[in-house]
């Protein structure tokens, strides 16, 4: 039985944007708190950490060199292999990979029911990983959309046109 | 460059330097010299600005326990303090049949190294000190400890272990614990002392 596989490019290339998204969101959520532990401490100032006024700061922190970065990422490749619906498109990689990393964190035990913290968990990645994942994705296609406004633009009022 | 990259490139300096502003308020806010001042609703501490620090409140229907782990980057040891509101407090007593403060160190002691022979059968139990200590108006009863070979680390090499155990008990427990390997302890020994002078238990 033979599967016409082109049908499926589009969905596979948005999983695999995802995938990308998800893969990066792991290691530079890693990268960005050992970082961020590492400057901290550099500054001789590791405790500040304890402190719960401290915890908007991380968060900001890792929303800027992880979340974004990861849904950039996954919008760079979705953009570079998908040139239609981009307005809808986008928003793919982004759920992808964070309904990843969301089964990850339950699955090993880093996030429970009892403890779960609405925004560091949920409202942070997702607006991380969407606002990414459009940036990448148009700069991939800027001159497509630079393009496609300028010729939507134009039109011929045949009534000045002289015979 | 295009739009959207500059955006990236923009949000990510905009956030990171949003990120140490607000860190560096926290830092103004809290610092005394060398030492951050973290007032919790239990306890009041002053500790060294480099130390790992986390504070913890576990609640559940038998009362309240409320913690700070304190420890230093560089060396192997390590700072509780623990306070239990009434409820916890008549919870524990009763549980593990605790009449004072220095049958709680014996009960805590005993669990300790009751845990450390299932990791290191050889480790041997020295009692180095005993007596009591005024801490926030508290006197707490003591006793320090050396577990010989009682530390075991990843390749298998046994330490000797140092651990003092101070507790309080009436209405409400407080406990407090430090403890270091081998030179570790006498090293970071200055430092429980002066979060220990520090502290403030509400």
């Amino acid at each position: 039985m033979d599967i016409d596989l082109s049908k499926y490019s589009g969905m596979i290339h948005l999983a695999l944007g995802g995938g990308i998204c998800f893969f990066t969101m792991y290691v530079l959520v890693s990268v960005s708190t050992m970082g961020l532990r590492l400057i901290l401490h550099y500054f001789n100032s590791l405790g500040l950490l304890a402190f719960t006024e401290s915890m908007n700061a991380t968060s900001l922190f890792i929303l800027g060199t992880a979340y974004i970065p990861s849904g950039f990422f996954g919008g760079l490749y979705t953009g570079y292999r998908i040139k239609e619906n981009l307005r809808i498109t986008f928003l793919f990689p982004a759920l992808i990979g964070f309904a990843g990393l969301v089964i990850l964190r339950f699955l090993s035990g880093y996030t429970s029911f009892s403890i779960l913290n609405l925004q560091q968990e949920f409202l942070i990645p997702i607006l991380g990983n969407v606002v990414g994942s459009y940036l990448g994705g148009y700069a991939m296609n800027w001159e497509i959309e630079e393009i496609e406004k300028t010729t939507g633009t134009i039109e011929f009022d045949m009534s000045q046109v002289e015979p | 460059m295009r739009l959207p990259l500059a955006v990236f490139i923009l949000a990510i300096l905009v956030l990171s330097v949003a990120s140490f502003a607000v860190f560096n308020s926290v830092f103004a806010a809290h610092v005394e010299g060398d030492h951050f001042k973290l007032e919790t609703r239990y306890v009041d501490i002053d500790f060294p600005r480099n130390w790992y620090a986390f504070p913890w409140e576990d609640k559940n229907i038998s009362g309240t326990k409320y913690g700070i782990l304190l420890a230093p980057t560089e060396l192997r040891a390590s700072m509780f303090i623990l306070v239990y509101d009434q409820d916890a407090t008549k919870a524990y007593v009763e549980q593990n049949g605790i009449l004072d403060a220095p049958s709680l160190v014996v009960f805590e002691l005993e669990r300790l190294f009751n845990w450390t022979l299932e990791k290191s059968e050889n480790a041997t139990l020295h009692f180095l000190k005993n007596g009591t200590v005024d801490v926030s108006g508290y006197t707490l009863t003591y006793s320090t400890v050396m577990m010989e070979k009682g530390y075991v680390d990843d390749q298998g090499k046994n330490y000797n272990w140092t651990w003092t155990f101070m507790s309080y008990v009436s209405d409400k427990i407080l406990q407090i614990t430090y403890h270091g390997v081998e030179e570790d302890y006498g090293k970071a020994l200055n430092s429980f002392q002066v979060i220990l002078n520090s502290t403030k238990v509400k």
